[in-house]
């Protein structure tokens, strides 16, 4: 049975947003809470998520902010490994429908009542800056939400494929980014797993290309890609195929600094 | 950015596919798939069935095709709702005949889409062929032949619900306001019905009775001319405002908020580009609100 998780309504996190994002990271730990009067569910077949579960997801999503310096602001690296782990705790305590998952009510609960002061911290800024709102309010951009998601997409679908946590420990967060960003590349099976991973072989075969080009680049040319072929429809192994193909196609056309070491890897 | 619409290789005419209806084999009686689907929810599962006629022969040739390429029948979904895309069936079309006989049948699960259904039957490249002749197809997955049916999920919740509140009883807004929108900007991608409610105050008779009548007055007409314009006015400034709106130009699913919002401007824009609207939008914002008055006939009908 699906689990259906507390859906706050946007007016209302707007409202609590705007209140928290310049706020105190302890102030808004003593006011995150398991539940909200306003909040609503879907009204379909399900298991409402319990007290129980949610305190179990604040207390796990704390301490692994804890370990990453929370409530002091956390360095790059940090905040990189927390959203790994997090990414896993929010896909293993969170199982449920994407189709409960595109609702923003859920995610703005998460940022807005029960974790807001895990936002404030993961997004404060310098100098105690106001965190954004659209870190608060629903979107690509909700801490939880594009967490939740990364797991959702490149969780593995065929035997063989890379692991879930493998992946999401290896990738850098603009990365990941260029993984979520189309949403029409990021929802095909198996697909944004496949070059997540096509991705870090890749940057070991061309170590003279920084993930960064050879990811924005291959990107580019997914989606051109994906308006003729149906990437849903092939066997796992032709989908590898295009990917390790695409990759090959992109070392090739990116300049290179050192176009003798570039050569020097082609060849060998 | 724009996706392609015309392939790179030849493609094959409509007529080589003649495909049955699909059947729905989770309902008692099977049924034909509708073109609403009602009572669907979370745990529903949906068994399809179809078969279909492939002139494999005719298919070949318009292709330019060896026999020798390994095809495929294959069904898929998407549900531009959840955004996902996923394959329903996969079959192995049988060397050496001129047709073939082919039974597609698979699940969908109602937890994983929302909003429209679209089930894809194609005819594909099964392997990627390193040779072949010029302008045939040569990619693994590359999708000769395409027909698609269309659904629409009946929810609750796929309509744009105007909800009655009373403003000073909760956190709806300022007590004495008349309506408020509510919609995130920053989830463009979600279905624009069910995303997107208006707000009205059930302590404003004036205004509840305006949007309440089957007949309005003229007192009437006006709020609802004043809310449409609103309304309208709110969506498009916040998209315009919205860098990821500008940078898309579009490309949205559709049914989403993004692409709802950009047909809405292109409707009232016509021939204009995102990027130079936004920039008016900002630089000239008094102008370019007169202008969506006249444009939206605020007070007109």
């Amino acid at each position: 049975m699906v689990t259906l998780f507390p859906q706050l309504p946007h007016h209302i996190a707007l409202q609590l947003a705007d209140a928290a994002r310049a706020a105190s990271i302890p102030s808004l730990a003593g006011t995150a809470s398991v539940e909200h009067p306003a909040c609503e569910y879907t009204p379909t077949g399900g298991a409402r998520a319990t007290v129980a579960a949610l305190s179990r997801l604040r207390s796990d999503l704390l301490r692994l902010a804890a370990t990453a310096g929370y409530p002091n602001s956390a360095s790059q690296q940090q905040a990189a490994a927390f959203d790994a782990e997090a990414s896993i705790v929010l896909a293993q305590q969170m199982r449920m429908a994407p189709a409960e998952a595109i609702k923003g009510g859920v995610w703005e609960f998460l940022s807005c009542v029960l974790l807001p002061d895990v936002v404030r911290w993961r997004f404060g800024g310098a100098d105690n800056a106001a965190t954004p709102l659209e870190r608060f309010a629903a979107g690509r951009r909700n801490v939880f939400q594009r967490l939740w998601w990364r797991a959702f997409h490149l969780a593995p679908r065929s035997p063989g494929a890379s692991q879930l946590a493998e992946l999401l420990r290896a990738l850098g967060e603009d990365e990941l980014v260029q993984l979520m960003e189309r949403p029409s590349l990021a929802g095909i099976e198996g697909l944004p797993g496949s070059i997540a991973a096509g991705l870090l072989t890749a940057s070991q075969t061309y170590s003279d290309l920084t993930r960064r080009q050879l990811i924005r680049e291959a990107q580019k040319r997914f989606l051109r890609l994906s308006s003729f072929l149906s990437f849903e429809s092939i066997a796992s192994g032709e989908i590898d195929r295009h990917v390790k193909s695409v990759f090959e196609q992109v070392a090739a056309s990116l300049p290179r600094q050192n176009s003798e070491s570039a050569l020097g890897h082609r060849d060998g | 950015m724009k996706t392609v619409t015309a392939v790179p290789y030849k493609r094959a005419a409509a007529h080589r596919l003649t495909a049955g209806e699909w059947e729905v084999l989770s309902t008692e009686p099977p049924s034909h798939l509708p073109a609403v689907l009602s009572g669907f929810d979370y745990g529903s599962v949906l068994r399809l069935r179809r078969e279909v006629i492939i002139d494999t022969a005719g298919l070949r040739a318009d292709c330019g095709l060896a026999e020798t390429v390994p095809l495929l029948a294959a069904a898929s979904w998407s549900s531009p709702g959840t955004v996902l895309r996923r394959g329903l069936a996969r079959i192995p079309i049988s060397d050496g005949d001129d047709a073939c006989l082919v039974e597609l049948s698979g699940d969908i699960a109602g937890s994983d889409i929302a909003g429209a259904l679209h089930i894809d039957t194609t005819v594909l490249v099964a392997i990627r062929q390193d040779s072949g002749t010029p302008l045939s197809a040569r990619h693994a997955g590359a999708v000769l032949l395409r027909e698609r049916q269309t659904i629409q999920l009946d929810s609750s919740h796929s309509f744009f619900p105007v909800e009655i509140v009373d403003f000073s009883k909760g956190y709806w807004a300022n007590p004495e306001a008349a309506w408020r929108l509510s919609w995130n900007v920053y989830a463009l991608e979600q279905p624009f019905l069910g995303s997107v409610r208006l707000l009205i105050n059930a302590a404003h008779p004036r205004v509840v009775h305006a949007v309440s009548g089957e007949s309005p007055n003229a007192e009437a007409s006006a709020i609802r001319s004043a809310i449409y314009f609103d309304t309208a006015k709110a969506l498009i400034l916040g998209a315009l405002a919205n860098e990821d709106f500008i940078e898309c130009d579009g490309d949205y699913a559709e049914g989403s908020c993004g692409r709802i919002i950009y047909v809405m401007i292109q409707m009232l824009f016509p021939g204009d580009g995102i990027r130079g609207l936004a920039a008016a939008a900002n630089q000239r914002s008094d102008y370019f609100s007169t202008d969506l008055q006249g444009r939206l006939r605020l007070f007109w009908s």
